[in-house]
């Protein structure tokens, strides 16, 4: 296990709870127990609807769907501090939560929006749609230089700075400094929101699937960006289903199964070695297209471990809380009993540094 | 070339103050030389031609006397040109001579009390009869557009039958009632919004409160404007205390806005469900911003500006229509209100000609018209 300093984020109990239509309550995430380690690169990775993007939402206290709730207690370690986010215990009747909603308190949420302003840089999926349509880059700029600056450098020296190390070319700069969102291309939006993230010196970053939608050389340019920051002392969390985009930059993985984080792997090459792996994390791995064909054999697999493969079905989000049935069945199989009680840790005893899994398989 | 783009925004917002600055004091200038700030309800005191002094009372009735008309004669001389004017005010007939005639006849007039009943008038044989109003031209009211009463004062809008000068009387009612207007727009523009934003923005976090702020607004939706409007009306007549009066007027139109807000609620709501879980949104809360930040320096401003100006031109209209609404009923009216005038212009059509009531409904036209152009003006700023 990590020691305590080593921790920057430390996630208990995390439960994200969403309110559907017919009175059912819906698990979008599920008893999530994990330590984001400081300095390090780390991937999460999962199928679409396993939760990624509304486990990072949930850590930054956004709740993405309504009506919904989230419960927890999230911490942030800042400078050996450490500052919970919020604090909210599950009740044990979960139906009543409607009439029970989150609520922050005043001192934690701001502690929040400090955190979120000062040290979180925030790279979306789509970059275009989450800037302000109205607003000119000049104007975006002038908010971070304002905030995070003092005023040290000019203006237009801070622009440059940041828009250049972000893979504009120093003649476009005033060009695009006058542009709203809707004028810029693709491209050209993924770097001013990178720009525009660099510009406030955050400690964390988040880059929520960078490389969806956007071609092969300007994927390599945001993972040559991405690697430039990570050589610094930021920690950087990065969620993608692609894994091989996810190789050249990880650490750590998380994996995310419906709504749970079923496997944590510590050793980046671990993820090529078959027998240790979670069989949905095995899943994932193996449907991997990859050229290089060491790697591939590495992933071939025998018919036994085809039918083992089954125990876990693919994901549909929140599936775990709707069958409520069934608990007491002895003829249950694993994939039945993983729908109704989540499995414990099993953390290896004699390898300290280690990652975990999350499986009935296992024991 | 020239680019709109490179003109800072700054510059164009100067331009523009400078200009409305520059017609302020172009009318500031035309009132300071030309119109002078009359007490609306005073009476204007205005004589042409000659004056009291110069004439004497010297007339001799035989010279005119006309056996076979005796009693049309004192006021159809051969010469003169006199004419009747019925005074519906006080159900009397009125005698005027135009001024033009006394120029040549100084010396044969006799001057009689203004208000002298024909009667009286009839009686008085032996000299030629004219009432002193007529004969020095004063009071002759209405008074045309334009009329230049001494060296320093024009009435722009010239008077009304009461004598009252009309700019004076219409830009004191206007001022009082966009007060009222204003106040309307307040109480619209505070439930409206919040009630929006509580229902669209809020209505996961606080559950009872967005609920019952949606049940508030469709039970006023559900009941048509005008029975809110006679409803409160009677209401006020009787839990009104009587010592207060004045409280009425106010608190009709701060009724009226409350009860037509759901209309700018319901927009601003749709606006914030469709932006609240908007990627845009996220963004911002993701950056650390606070919920009263996005709303007040993000949607508002950038989403619902327009809603709002265009809803608050419209009200402001309805406040105008209430205040001429109250003042037909005669429920609580208010004199000097803009409502009063148009009626007192609606009455005095058949009397005076239509100059006073185009003036007035111009007015109001032109108010309202001017709170529309304001959308313009919002919307060139934004481009």
């Amino acid at each position: 296990m990590n020691s305590v300093n080593d921790i920057l984020i430390e996630v208990k109990n995390l439960y994200s709870v969403y309110k559907m239509n017919n009175s059912q309550s819906r698990f979008i995430l599920n008893d999530v127990n994990i330590e984001i380690p400081k300095g390090k690169t780390i991937g999460i990775i999962g199928e679409s609807g396993s939760g990624k993007t509304q486990l990072i939402s949930s850590i930054c206290g956004i709740q993405l769907l309504s009506p919904g709730v989230i419960y927890g207690n999230v911490r942030f370690n800042i400078n050996g501090k450490w500052l919970s986010v919020y604090n909210k215990d599950r009740d044990s009747d979960m139906n009543c939560y409607l009439n029970k909603p989150l609520h922050a308190t005043k001192k934690v949420s701001s502690n929040m929006q400090s955190i979120k302003r000062d040290l979180i840089g925030f790279i979306p999926q789509d970059p275009k749609t989450y800037l302000n349509p109205f607003w000119t880059v000049e104007k975006l700029f002038k908010q971070s230089h304002r905030l995070h600056n003092n005023h040290e450098i000019p203006f237009d020296s801070f622009v440059a700075k940041y828009l250049i190390s972000a893979g504009i070319l120093e003649s476009k700069v005033e060009d695009i400094i006058h542009k709203r969102p809707n004028e810029l291309s693709g491209g050209e939006s993924q770097r001013v929101m990178t720009g525009f993230v660099f510009s406030k010196s955050p400690k964390i970053i988040i880059a929520d699937e960078p490389t969806t939608g956007v071609d092969v050389t300007t994927q390599k340019r945001i993972i040559e960006t991405l690697k430039e920051m990570s050589d610094n002392d930021t920690t950087t969390i990065l969620i993608s289903h692609d894994l091989g985009f996810l190789d050249h930059l990880v650490d750590e993985y998380f994996v995310l199964y419906n709504g749970f984080v079923c496997e944590y792997i510590k050793d980046k090459e671990e993820i090529y070695n078959q027998n240790n792996l979670h069989p949905y994390t095995r899943k994932i791995v193996q449907s991997l297209n990859r050229d290089n064909l060491e790697q591939k054999a590495r992933l071939e697999t025998t018919p036994e471990q085809q039918e083992y493969l089954k125990c876990c079905p693919y994901s549909i989000p929140g599936f775990c809380s709707q069958l409520e049935h069934d608990i007491d069945n002895p003829e249950m199989t694993y994939t039945e009993k993983c729908r109704t009680e989540l499995p414990e840790k099993n953390i290896d005893a004699n390898e300290i540094n280690s990652g975990w899994k999350r499986c009935w398989h296992e024991r | 070339m020239f680019n709109i783009k490179n003109v800072p925004k700054f510059s164009i917002i100067l331009i523009t103050i400078s200009l409305i600055v520059f017609v302020f004091i172009c009318i500031n200038y035309i009132s300071n030389h030309l119109i002078s700030n009359n007490d609306p309800n005073q009476k204007i005191e205005y004589c042409l031609g000659i004056k009291r002094e110069a004439i004497k009372f010297t007339h001799d009735y035989a010279t005119c006397n006309n056996p076979n008309n005796v009693d049309e004669c004192p006021y159809n001389c051969p010469g003169w040109h006199s004419y009747k004017k019925y005074n519906r005010l006080n159900n009397e007939m009125e005698y005027y001579i135009s001024h033009r005639e006394y120029d040549t006849l100084l010396d044969s007039i006799t001057i009689v009390p203004a208000h002298a009943s024909v009667i009286d008038l009839k009686r008085m044989v032996g000299s030629l009869i004219v009432p002193i109003d007529s004969l020095q031209d004063c009071n002759l009211h209405p008074l045309p557009l334009l009329t230049r009463i001494n060296d320093n004062q024009t009435l722009l809008l010239g008077t009304d039958i009461e004598g009252r000068d009309i700019f004076s009387l219409l830009s004191s009612s206007i001022f009082h009632s966009l007060q009222f207007a204003l106040l309307t727009l307040v109480a619209f523009a505070i439930s409206g919004i919040g009630s929006g934003i509580l229902v669209g923005y809020y209505a996961n976090q606080y559950v009872s409160f967005s609920s019952i702020a949606n049940y508030f607004n469709k039970s006023l939706e559900s009941v048509p404007l005008l029975l809110w409007i006679l409803i409160s009306l009677y209401a006020l007549k009787i839990f009104l205390p009587p010592e207060y009066p004045y409280l009425a007027w106010p608190i009709l139109f701060v009724i009226l806005g409350l009860v037509s807000s759901p209309a700018l609620s319901k927009m601003i709501r749709l606006k914030f469900i469709k932006l609240a879980d908007d990627e845009f949104v996220v963004a911002l809360k993701m950056l650390g911003l606070s919920n009263r930040k996005i709303i007040f320096n993000h949607i508002i401003p950038y989403f619902c500006l327009p809603i709002i100006i265009s809803q608050c031109a419209y009200i402001f209209a309805q406040a105008l229509f209430l205040d001429i609404t109250l003042t037909y009923l005669k429920q609580f009216y208010n004199e000097s209100s803009l409502g009063y005038r148009f009626i007192e212009a609606k009455n005095s059509i058949g009397d005076y000609g239509y100059s006073y009531f185009f003036i007035t409904s111009t007015f109001i036209f032109f108010i309202i018209a001017f709170m529309f152009s304001l959308i313009r003006v919002i919307d060139s700023y934004n481009e």
